[in-house]
């Protein structure tokens, strides 16, 4: 650790020492090897050139579109605030038997209709939720009813096979790490309260008959570790089933271990007559799946009646892979389901994303971790999979393994109570199934006899080499299905396909539809990737990025008018019946601001215009910011443009006298001219905002000149 | 790293266009240029861009505005949002090579300027092979120019964490990119 730590800081200090120096000669006698290979990084990634330089109109668009909304949000909170005030007055009044009528006349005219509706909204709710009386008969039926459904509940609760799996699920969850507590308080209180005496119990026979890391034990299935393993059990006290659970041989463990003698003798008859019964079928189903927990007891029985340790350790070994070809499967087929278990060693690891196995698991904030996750630790995980193939970590307990090599072969301790998520059902996909599958063919991992010992708490963890495989990237799976990405406007929308520029792209119901900027339609620019399957693209997900119209505002002189359009700027501008236009009468050279919206195949169709008559103006003020082509001073926007003549090379914090006309608002000016000046002596920190004496009388009054004269009004001579 | 003056940022906590319009002026080349470097398209970085100040607007909205540092929050927006942007796509798949920052120069031939395109893609690949920390680390530092002390208060963490970062960061990078057949 101290070692990684002095490398920063060396790393540090040579970065900084380059920075200030430059590479000279002496630099580089004197740097160590391991750094010059660093720095050459470095040197590297400062040569990407900067982002290019963006598209100033669309910036401004950007940016009003930014401050348009936070208006609105402005206004909304405004709004909800003096709403609820007001109707919380009405309700009142309307509780104390006043008319409608009467109290909506104290309220501006404006918001009469909105109130009206919402009071008569409430009025109704109210009659509504007046409750009629219920008959006694009706009352008692009721509740002798719910007496009845909760006596029964209780049984199904207390029932000796329930009881049996809920301890085997129980104890399953104990060898995990979970505690006793949060294992108890999972369960309905009468569960619960069985369970109680029973679990420290589990606890202490277990640390009594305990190998060490005989779950990891488990996980090897090569031949020594097995045999090693199984040696290590031998040498374990012996202890007779029946006499592990010594005093507790009564009420209904009794009858469990009663039920279970007496179902694995109808296990052995069932396979013995290769019966075709729930448990076969349960042989292949999945978390989630309604035979799943008939499999899941099934084994706990068949591991019950194994008495033979040997064999127990590879029926073991054959269930955890079980789980792990599971889990595979649940992924592979896009189910929701709920509380899945998954083991693994974390091969990469980040604050949102961790990789186990080869796959990646998002990790949301409100995970629940018990460890610290690192490269190369053991983690046993309760996951949600997702639809989409995503596994999301809801508990992990991350151990430190002593072993030697990070196999991913998971132990047999886990144990999956998954309910499958209703929705799943509809979004399975045969495309994705195939390809999912394909790739997720486990490769077997040769499995070094040799390393496992009898004693492996002796095998020292390199964990140098673990955190090393950090840098591995998952995604080695050569045979990769081919996916295919696109972007572009969807030029037609057919059932099952949709034509995205020139390619067809198959739609069906697992196609993930991301309607940010709205739901899809004819135009819209969509991105999105999918499937190659037999040279036809499958969609797999869609994003909308936007409807093939942008509303756009700008302002600029009227250079044509025609009657179905006008040359405003270089932009041509379509007016239909529904444009409306305001403002001064029209002529060319006047200043329109334009509102409307631009489609995908750039027409850009007026909604609004407004038009000005030319209003010079000049004001002096301080710069207080330059951003691209808009500058800030004194409060106000100065566009600059190509035929802005700037003189003395102004920047940030000086003073200058601007001159040029007020484009679209009060607030904003297009500049003609900007001079550096010297500051005034005083400085006067309100900019003076007026137009020109020889402008011609404008149609906005609120450019109404400050009359009061002030220094900064003399035309200073400095030019440079 | 320049900040604004203090109010302006309590202002825009109150939704004033007017603080809210300084913010965007001060922050949007910042935040374009960031997420530009993570994903190497234009288009994207405007898109991201604008989802980020969005998302800011919807955060203030829903009283969970920042608490300490109005940068280092804005910076984290952008970061989720370009995490979540790479959730939705294979990472190496998205490196698009047509827009590929290069080293644009009047002397390249077509030859030239398809190399450093490979060159970049290369790294900007082998960034996107790093932990989330370190990617950011490394684009912060080094694409964005920003010194230990403003990636600290952009990551809010410690200046000892971020030099840490960084080594194992370059470290990481430097093997990525010698493995490379």
């Amino acid at each position: 650790m101290d070692k990684q730590h002095n490398n920063a800081s060396l790393f540090d200090q040579w970065l900084q020492r380059l920075e200030k120096e430059g590479l000279t000669e002496t630099i580089s006698q004197d740097m160590p090897e391991a750094m010059q290979a660093l720095l050459a990084v470095v040197a590297r990634l400062r040569s990407v050139p900067p982002a290019p330089h963006r598209d100033s109109q669309r910036v401004a668009v950007e940016r009003a579109q930014f401050l348009r909304r936070a208006d609105l949000l402005r206004k909304e909170v405004a709004l909800e605030i003096t709403f609820s005030d007001v109707l919380e007055q009405a309700e009142q009044q309307l509780a104390a038997g006043k008319p409608v009528a009467d109290i909506v006349v104290s309220w501006p005219e404006s918001r009469r209709t909105e109130m009206v509706s919402a009071l008569q909204s409430i009025r109704a709710l109210r009659e509504s939720a007046a409750v009629p009386n219920r008959s006694p008969e009706q009352a008692a039926q009721g509740k002798a009813l719910f007496l009845a459904q909760a006596q029964s509940d209780r049984q199904a609760l207390l029932s000796p096979e329930h009881l049996a799996s809920s301890f085997a699920e129980a104890v399953n969850r104990l060898e995990t790490g979970e505690p006793v507590e949060d294992i108890l308080a999972s369960y309905p209180a009468p569960v619960a309260a069985e369970l109680t005496p029973m679990l420290p119990m589990v606890t202490q026979l277990q640390e009594a008959a305990a190998v060490p890391e005989r779950n990891g034990v488990a996980a090897y299935t090569g031949k020594a570790r097995l045999l090693a393993a199984v040696r290590q059990r031998q040498r374990a006290p012996k202890q007779s089933p029946w006499k592990r659970f010594g005093g507790a041989w009564t009420g209904w463990w009794r009858q469990i271990v009663l039920s279970r003698v007496f179902a694995s003798a109808a296990l052995v008859i069932a396979l013995l007559l290769g019966s075709f019964g729930a448990l076969s079928v349960s042989a292949n189903s999945l978390p989630g799946d309604v035979l799943y927990p008939v499999k899941r007891l099934k084994e706990q029985i068949t591991l019950l009646v194994t008495v033979n340790s040997a064999e127990r350790v590879q029926r073991e070994a054959q269930y955890a892979r079980e789980r792990q070809h599971e889990v595979e499967q649940v992924i592979a087929q896009h189910r929701s389901v709920e509380n899945l278990f998954y083991v693994g060693y974390l091969s990469r690891v980040s604050d949102s994303v961790w990789y186990v196995n080869g796959e990646k698991i998002f990790v949301p904030a409100d995970a629940v971790i018990k460890g610290v996750p690192k490269a190369g630790v053991w983690a046993e995980m309760i996951v949600t999979s997702d639809q989409n193939g995503q596994l999301f970590l809801r508990k992990a307990v991350l151990k430190t393994k002593n072993f030697v090599l990070p196999t991913p072969t998971p132990t047999s301790t886990l144990t999956a109570t998954a309910t499958r998520i209703a929705t799943a059902a509809a979004t399975r996909v045969p495309v994705v199934v195939i390809a999912a599958t394909a790739t997720r063919t486990p490769t077997p991992t040769a499995t070094p006899t040799a390393t496992m010992t009898g004693t492996p708490t002796a095998t020292a963890t390199p964990t140098a080499t673990l955190t090393a495989t950090a840098t591995l990237t998952p995604t080695a799976t050569p045979t990769r299905i081919q996916t295919y990405a696109f972007i572009d406007r969807i030029r037609e929308m057919r059932p099952g396909y949709w034509m995205v520029g020139t390619l067809k792209v198959f739609i069906d119901p697992s196609t993930q539809i991301e309607a940010q900027a709205g739901a899809p339609v004819v135009g819209a620019l969509v991105r999105g990737d999918g499937y190659v399957i037999n040279g036809q693209v499958h969609a797999h997900w869609i994003v909308v990025l936007n409807l093939g119209k942008v509303h756009e505002e700008f302002t600029d002189h009227i250079r044509q008018i025609t009657l179905h359009y006008w040359l405003v700027g270089s932009q041509r501008v379509e007016i239909d019946e529904k444009t409306q236009i305001s403002g001064a009468k029209p002529q060319v050279g006047d200043i329109a601001i334009v509102k409307g919206e631009r489609y995908w195949d750039d027409r850009f169709v007026a909604t609004t215009i407004i038009v000005q008559n030319v209003t010079p103006v000049e004001f002096s003020g301080q710069v207080e910011s330059i951003n691209g082509d808009y500058w800030r001073v004194m409060g106000h926007i100065v566009i600059v443009t190509k035929e802005t003549i700037i003189t003395g090379a102004p920047g940030v914090g000086d003073w200058v006298d601007v001159s040029g006309e007020v484009w679209g608002t009060e607030n904003t000016v297009r500049a003609s001219q900007i001079v550096k000046r010297q500051p005034p002596v005083t400085p006067t920190p309100t900019a003076t905002f007026r137009p020109v004496a020889t402008a011609t009388p404008t149609t906005t009054p609120t450019t109404t000149p400050t009359t009061t004269p002030t220094t900064t009004s003399t035309p200073t001579t400095v030019s440079d | 790293m320049v900040e604004l003056d203090q109010k302006i940022y309590e202002q825009a906590k109150q939704l004033d266009v007017q603080a809210l319009g300084l913010i965007y002026d001060r922050y949007s080349p910042d935040i374009y240029s960031y997420i530009y470097h993570r994903v190497a398209s234009p288009n994207a970085a405007e898109d991201l861009t604008s989802q980020t100040f969005m998302r800011m607007l919807e955060a203030v909205r829903k009283g969970n505005p920042w608490r300490t540092s109005f940068t280092g929050w804005l910076f984290r927006i952008a970061h989720n949002i370009v995490i979540d942007y790479y959730r939705r796509h294979d990472k190496q798949q998205y490196v698009n090579i047509e827009a590929m920052p290069y080293l644009a120069s009047q002397q390249d031939t077509p030859d030239q300027i398809v190399h450093k395109r490979l060159h970049n893609q290369d790294l900007l690949a082998a960034i996107n092979k790093l932990t989330e920390e370190q990617a950011q680390v490394v684009t912060l530092r080094f694409l964005e120019g920003y010194s230990i002390a403003e990636v600290a208060q952009i990551m809010d963490k410690t200046e000892g964490a971020i030099k840490a970062l960084q080594y194992r960061a370059v470290r990481s990078l430097n093997r990525i990119l010698t493995e490379r057949p």
